[in-house]
């Protein structure tokens, strides 16, 4: 009996918590991969989960993030640089 | 009993100068208390009750092409509102998003729930994990979800091309209904952890011996599961289910990061469109109006979750 129920946790534990966990991470895998690649590769099709070459380019330009603050965010650049305020916001909140 | 005290204690019955004067003593005395009152009750009398008074007003009004009140008292806004060619496709999505997100968050978050309350490895950081949604903007989540589903450069249509489920490039926010998925999927993926988190905290509450108890007369854990802990949460099912109506009604980031109900406002929810009127079409009279509609509404909504929070029983 107790067996039977350490069984059905562990089964409820791989098929439904991690996937539904991977899912809740899914946009900051995203997000985390994105800040480290270069223009390039953002646009490119298909898409790339692991930086081809990676780039610290987006974490410098954080600075002209705020002058440019008044763009509209459209399009993939404005992305990037969204990525790295949010780490930058992470840091602040872990920190 | 009220007359015979009242015949007895003639004398002693205070007149209504009387209860005001001691009325304001005792407000007097408190004054400290209302002191520290006062930058709330400020702050919620201009940020809440005067824009409040202002959408009343104007929706009862009509209004110029800034949003000037030029004459009070008609009802015009409604009457163009009833007339509006989208705005039943509008409440039937508002209520289909409203409450589907919140039936599939409750659906995805009890279970979690459930399993984060076992102990196991890893648990702590699997519960850290769940919460990552909320130490994160909205708008920045709901702009890397667009971004994930992109047609051709996004993430999702990747997955489904390398794990051969599909070849075709997906347009998940051209096609009305994927798109509507899309955004419904987004919201029930933000409001994940508060309820979760909240059921967890519910299930934590509830007292061990009496499962013990039921163990050891051999209840079985669906036994427990259907006939003890579910009843039991009942009060805390109702509160986190209404509170997530609410928000869910009211929920505007997640629609206008992704979408902006976009396509012919087939993923347009009243937020948004009331939005749409007032700043694009520059008709605030209407905005105004679906505004207060919409503000009824959630004041239903309010009331119950009022009277919930204060009954004792359940």
């Amino acid at each position: 009996m107790v067996s039977k129920i350490a069984w059905a946790k562990w089964l409820a534990i791989i098929f439904f918590l991690i996937p539904m966990l991977l899912i809740l991470v899914f946009p900051f895998i995203v997000m985390v991969s994105t800040s480290f690649k270069t223009l390039q590769e953002v646009g490119q099709i298909p898409p790339t989960f692991i930086p081809r070459e990676p780039t610290l380019q987006n974490y410098g330009s954080v600075q002209k993030l705020l002058s440019s603050f008044g763009q509209r965010f459209d399009g993939v650049v404005p992305l990037s640089k969204c990525c790295v305020l949010f780490d930058i916001q992470c840091r602040h909140l872990f920190v | 009993m009220a007359v015979s005290t009242q015949v007895a204690a003639l004398p002693k019955v205070e007149t209504w100068r009387q209860s005001f004067a001691r009325l304001l003593l005792a407000d007097f005395e408190n004054k400290t208390a209302y002191l520290l009152l006062l930058p709330s009750i400020a702050s919620f009398l201009a940020l809440v009750i005067f824009p409040l008074a202002t959408t009343i007003e104007g929706a009862f009004s009509l209004t110029d092409a800034v949003g000037r009140i030029t004459q009070f008292g008609t009802l015009k806004n409604f009457a163009d509102l009833l007339q509006d060619s989208y705005i039943a496709a509008i409440v039937r999505q508002t209520f289909l998003y409203a409450f589907g997100t919140v039936a599939l968050t409750v659906v995805v978050s009890f279970p979690l729930a459930l399993i984060l309350n076992q102990k196991f490895f890893g648990a702590p950081v699997a519960r850290a994990v769940l919460l990552l949604p909320w130490a994160a903007p909205l708008a920045i989540s709901a702009m890397t979800w667009r971004w994930i589903f992109h047609d051709q450069l996004g993430a999702l249509n990747y997955l489904l091309h390398v794990s051969g489920i599909t070849q075709r490039d997906i347009v998940w926010l051209g096609d009305a209904n994927l798109a509507f998925a899309a955004v419904m999927f987004v919201e029930v993926w933000s409001s994940v952890p508060f309820m979760t988190i909240t059921f967890l905290a519910g299930l934590q509450s509830l007292p061990p011996h009496i499962f013990d108890a039921a163990k050891m007369d051999g209840a079985s854990p669906w036994n427990e599961l259907w006939d003890m802990t579910i009843p039991q949460m009942k009060k805390i099912f109702m509160i986190v289910t209404l509170l997530s109506v609410i928000w869910a009604f009211r929920s505007f980031t997640v629609i206008w990061t992704m979408t902006q109900g976009n396509p012919f406002y087939r993923t347009d929810i009243s937020v948004t469109y009331l939005y749409k009127l007032a700043f694009k079409n520059l008709d605030f009279g209407q905005g105004f109006a679906l505004a207060f509609a919409t503000f009824l509404l959630l004041c239903i909504f309010s009331i119950i979750y009022a009277r919930i929070l204060r009954s004792e029983e359940m």
